[in-house]
């Protein structure tokens, strides 16, 4: 399997990321955010919206989390229009302090299957911060072309960072 | 002497330059690059140095043994011993008990464990580790990673989240044991470079 560098994207400015004309080449995509929103909490979440999808309950999710105290574990309510992706900070967190997640999209392309979303990710701000897994069900057997990525609460800070990788299972380069 | 055609045959790869002439984006490099790998033996701690500060992200894949059945790991040594405060958030389930707990404050190492939470088992053992925007210089360095370590009937998986709080572009690091008298008996690790578009 190989790994191949899609597009990136610095926000300059607070806001959500889009990645949208997303090639169908490849068997898996993974999304990797580095970042922090505006949100005036220390822990905040990613979220995503495939094919900009907003029909009421498309997106399902569950999730298992610790806070540095407990352990706990969740899920989506039934009219979700986005998959939640696990913890970044926000902007109570310390200056310079980024949280990350990394998400993986299997077999975006295949038209007989809706399309599963696991992800990991979190953030320590030195004694505050939040951390877990995802997995996540987008109900659709469209293609995946494009992937909208926003804070729970409110936008992400400019800085924040989100790269797109294609993942073949051919030795050939390129699917 | 110039190129004056380009045929068919001339080309290494034919059928990716038919599908690149019918308008489909090709791409030739991967985004995972090896930086180093070794093995390991009867040892406090293994380590990488010169790591160029071309990639966007590093991936430390390890598998390997312990001596004892509770081995705490840190990373420490960065850029050769610089001073810096690590911290991190773990989630761990031992089979029965889920719980998370928080390591603060720690003076130049970064712990991956905690106490006696998700220590490593005397099987074999899985690490992944991925520090994220490593060559940054604007920002703290966020690390994820994850631990497996099954042994039929005990052991852990953990994930945690850490930060390590310098700017500095990291081009050195080890992962150590903690506590004396515990060691890594055998093992191997392999470094990996994460490409960004345009790298």
């Amino acid at each position: 399997m190989s790994m191949f560098p899609i597009a990136t994207y610095t926000l300059p400015s607070p806001g959500p990321i889009t990645f949208q004309n997303i090639p169908d080449t490849f068997t898996h995509l993974q999304l990797r955010v580095f970042g922090r929103t505006t949100a005036s909490q220390v822990p905040d979440q990613v979220f995503i919206r495939l094919n900009n999808d907003t029909t009421a309950g498309n997106h399902n999710w569950h999730y298992l989390q610790g806070d540095g105290a407990t352990a706990s574990s969740g899920a989506g309510i039934s009219n979700e229009t986005g998959i939640r992706c696990q913890a970044i900070v926000g902007a109570n967190a310390s200056a310079n302090v980024f949280g990350a997640v990394i998400i993986d999209i299997l077999d975006y392309t295949n038209t007989n299957k809706f399309k599963t979303v696991k992800s990991i990710g979190g953030g320590d701000n030195n004694g505050s911060g939040q951390m877990g897994l995802s997995s996540g069900l987008y109900r659709s057997t469209n293609v995946i072309n494009r992937i909208d990525i926003y804070g729970l609460f409110l936008q992400f800070a400019s800085g924040t960072r989100a790269d797109l990788y294609g993942l073949t299972t051919s030795t050939v380069t390129g699917a | 002497m110039a190129i004056t055609s380009l045929t068919r045959n001339s080309v290494a790869n034919p059928t990716k330059y038919t599908d690149f002439l019918a308008g489909n984006s090709q791409y030739d490099v991967s985004s995972m690059i090896p930086i180093a790998t070794g093995n390991f033996s009867n040892t406090v701690v293994y380590g990488f140095s010169s790591i160029p500060n071309t990639y966007q992200d590093l991936m430390l894949v390890v598998t390997g043994t312990t001596n004892l059945g509770s081995v705490n790991q840190i990373i420490d040594n960065v850029n050769g011993g610089i001073s810096f405060t690590g911290s991190s958030t773990i989630l761990n389930g031992n089979g029965s008990t889920a719980t998370s707990v928080r390591n603060t404050s720690m003076s130049g190492y970064m712990p991956l464990t905690y106490g006696g939470t998700n220590q490593l088992s005397a099987t074999t053992s899985s690490l992944i580790v991925h520090i994220l925007n490593y060559a940054n210089t604007s920002t703290f360095k966020t690390v994820l990673w994850r631990i497996a370590s099954d042994a039929n009937g005990s052991g852990n998986t953990s994930l945690g989240a850490g930060l390590m709080q310098t700017t500095q572009a990291i081009n050195t690091f080890n992962v150590s044991t903690f506590d004396a008298g515990r060691y890594f008996t055998s093992g191997t690790c392999t470094l990996y470079g994460i490409k960004a578009v345009g790298q």
